[in-house]
């Protein structure tokens, strides 16, 4: 066989996972992980731009199909800030953890960043966080933004509480699973309200 | 090809991989015989998808559909040289899920001929891999790697015929 024909057969097959990394490195794929927090475990969805979503397990697919409707691949969070996951959830607050917003609007946007604010250990009403981003009537438009927060736990909308007493609403399994969070963290709605 | 850029052109995210599956083995074997290493090889063939991806996100939809994507990723992957890892540790990393081993030895003839194309001048190497181990033409390898049509074809000349000796000297 000569030189020619030699080096024509020096190919082999692609190599696995490169598919899959060139998904996740495009975002034509996002990535998910699972982290431990204070209300069991939950799925993590990433791209290289940040954190996309959390979610409880159960029925995670489906949901994650019907909001953002990309492919998902197991993978390890990007290296850079992967570390800061595992302590946003802790936390409650994403700290250096870079989040990617952008399948919510700018308002939704003034409201999750106006709701990382708020401290562990504490809680604030739907109300004050209209007056936060200047728009005191918007209340019900706060509580809707809020029911579609992406990244629930590592942005504490589980920290935002009736002015009346009442618990409100929790995207992550409900008003019960919002009174355990907020036990856990130290703050007893009831008395605070 | 012209299809595959219509198809880009028409709607990125869908065709993208294809593009991938298309393109990403002969990408991924020529940049490996061309560094010699199998896990850079990788890296760089995932980088430059991942780049011209991006590039074309911004691109025009008649621009994409008059592209020869073929030689342009080669351009991307041959400008990305060896400081292509600092965006490594941004990007997520794929995880296997199967516990199977390596399915993609390399073969065994792998380490005899990196030895062999090792002994070549890097222009001499790459203007080898890329006319007979990809099937570029010589027009493509002189745009692709900014050297004359007649360099080009010195340094495959040259390239095989050192090639021939090495392995004469084998045996």
């Amino acid at each position: 066989m000569n030189i020619e024909d030699q080096l024509q057969q020096l190919s082999g097959h692609l190599p696995r996972g490169l598919t899959e990394g060139v998904a996740l490195g495009t975002g034509l794929a996002q990535g998910y992980d699972f982290y431990e927090s204070a209300i069991g475990q939950v799925i993590v969805t990433f791209n290289p731009d940040g954190v996309s979503s959390v979610d409880i397990a159960d029925g995670f697919e489906d949901r994650y199909q019907d909001r953002f409707g990309r492919p998902l691949i197991r993978a390890e969070a990007p290296s850079a800030w992967g570390r800061h996951i595992s302590e946003a959830i802790e936390r409650g607050t994403p700290g250096k953890l870079p989040v990617d917003l952008r399948s919510v609007t700018d308002f939704q946007k003034r409201v999750l960043h106006t709701t990382a604010t708020i401290p562990k250990g504490e809680v604030r009403p739907y109300g004050w966080v209209a007056r936060e981003i200047d728009n005191p009537r918007a209340v019900r438009a706060v509580g809707t933004a809020l029911a579609h927060n992406p990244v629930p736990l590592i942005i504490p909308c589980h920290r935002v509480v009736r002015s009346d007493g009442q618990i409100g609403n929790y995207s992550l399994g409900g008003p019960h699973i919002k009174v355990d969070l907020l036990q856990h963290e130290g703050a007893y709605p009831q008395k605070l309200l | 090809m012209d299809d595959l850029a219509n198809a880009l052109a028409t709607d990125l995210d869908a065709t993208f991989p294809k593009v991938v599956e298309s393109l990403g083995t002969q990408l991924f074997w020529g940049l490996r015989r061309i560094c010699g290493d199998h896990q850079e090889a990788e890296d760089l063939t995932q980088e430059t998808f991942i780049r011209a991806f991006r590039a074309l996100d911004g691109y025009e939809a008649e621009r994409i559909r008059a592209m020869d994507l073929r030689p342009w990723l080669w351009t991307i992957a041959m400008n990305l040289g060896r400081n292509h890892l600092r965006d490594r540790s941004r990007r997520p990393t794929y995880v296997e899920m199967t516990d199977s081993g390596r399915e993609d030895p390399e073969p065994v003839d792998d380490v005899e001929w990196d030895r062999r194309l090792s002994v070549l001048s890097d222009h001499q190497r790459t203007a080898v891999v890329l006319r007979h181990v990809v099937g570029l033409g010589v027009v493509e390898i002189s745009e692709i790697t900014g050297r004359p049509e007649g360099t080009v074809k010195a340094d495959v000349h040259r390239g095989l015929t050192r090639l021939r000796k090495t392995i004469e000297e084998e045996t």
